[in-house]
């Protein structure tokens, strides 16, 4: 089934890009373009060429960016292709506060997949946040910003009506 | 020091590969499998690195431009490799064949049994 999602689509996954990412929305949305936001890659020389290799090699435009510029460089594409898909993927939630300023349009933002570590609870499957990241996706839930579990394009998405780290997965 | 085969794929389908290939070829030296399933991107990478370390392996990988293969390369050192599209026919070679040669030329040579033992086989072209 043809998804009729459009715009830019913010994806936190810190299995970064993979094969999901580069068939599932690569192919499948199709993704116009596929961008990386995660400090590590951005500063790494040898783990940046692997992923801008990978998305080259997909036929999407995009790469990797440092998150302190990403909202930056992202709202000037959007102003330079307003219609284009978007995929940005993001590891890390804290980056979402470089990331979405002001003037980035964002059509949703997926939670896909973080790990569990000491000091994160699980707010939708397979997706474990902390405290301050709970807080920071709030603050952008009110804003307006649909908070979504989807895994694919084609999905049926499942809005995550308000996240609580008490009571460990969110309210869907 | 014999080469090692570090299998890392999605799901238990690396694990189930060794296996069949080890009880058709008889040897467990020096050949495991690992699975992507629930890591994150580091995580990936950082238990190759500890499997491997800077040994004589090769790690093979179910496809390519997946995480598997991706964190692959991002953790193996000078003196190892990294094949994807693993099948079985390509695994049984690499026991076959990796007291004989070195990394390089063992690499290549699983690249090359791997697309041989691609085939239509009936009805016959």
């Amino acid at each position: 089934m043809a998804s009729t999602l459009n715009g830019t689509v913010l994806r936190l996954d810190d299995r970064r890009i993979h094969g999901q990412i580069l068939y599932g929305w690569g192919v499948g949305w199709p993704a116009d373009e596929i961008w990386l936001v995660d400090r590590t890659v951005a500063n790494d020389t040898r783990e940046r060429t692997i992923y801008e290799e990978l998305i080259a090699e997909s036929g999407s435009v995009g790469g990797v960016l440092d998150p302190a510029d990403a909202g930056t460089r992202i709202s000037a594409l959007q102003r330079e292709l307003p219609r284009a898909q978007r995929l940005v993927v993001f590891s890390d939630p804290a980056d979402l506060k470089d990331l979405t300023g002001d003037e980035l349009q964002i059509a949703e933002i997926d939670l896909a997949h973080r790990t569990e570590k000491q000091g994160r609870r699980e707010i939708v499957a397979r997706v474990y946040l902390g405290e301050d990241e709970v807080e920071l996706l709030n603050g952008l839930r009110a804003k307006g910003v649909p908070i979504l579990r989807r895994d694919l394009p084609g999905d049926e998405p499942v809005p995550v009506d308000r996240l609580t780290i008490e009571g460990g997965k969110g309210e869907q | 020091m014999i080469p090692g085969a570090l299998v890392v794929t999605h799901g238990d389908l690396g694990e189930v590969m060794v296996r069949e290939a080890c009880r058709l070829i008889g040897q467990e030296q020096r050949i495991v499998a690992m699975s992507t399933e629930g890591l994150s991107a580091s995580e990936i990478s950082d238990r190759v690195k500890e499997q491997i370390g800077t040994e004589p392996w090769i790690v093979f990988t179910d496809a390519p431009g997946t995480s598997p293969t991706v964190r692959a390369c991002a953790a193996i050192s000078s003196g190892q490799a990294v094949v994807t599209g693993i099948n079985l026919g390509m695994l049984i070679s690499f026991l076959i064949h990796r007291k004989r040669l070195a990394i390089p030329e063992l690499a290549a040579k699983m690249v090359e049994d791997g697309k041989r033992s691609l085939e239509l086989i009936w009805p016959r072209p």
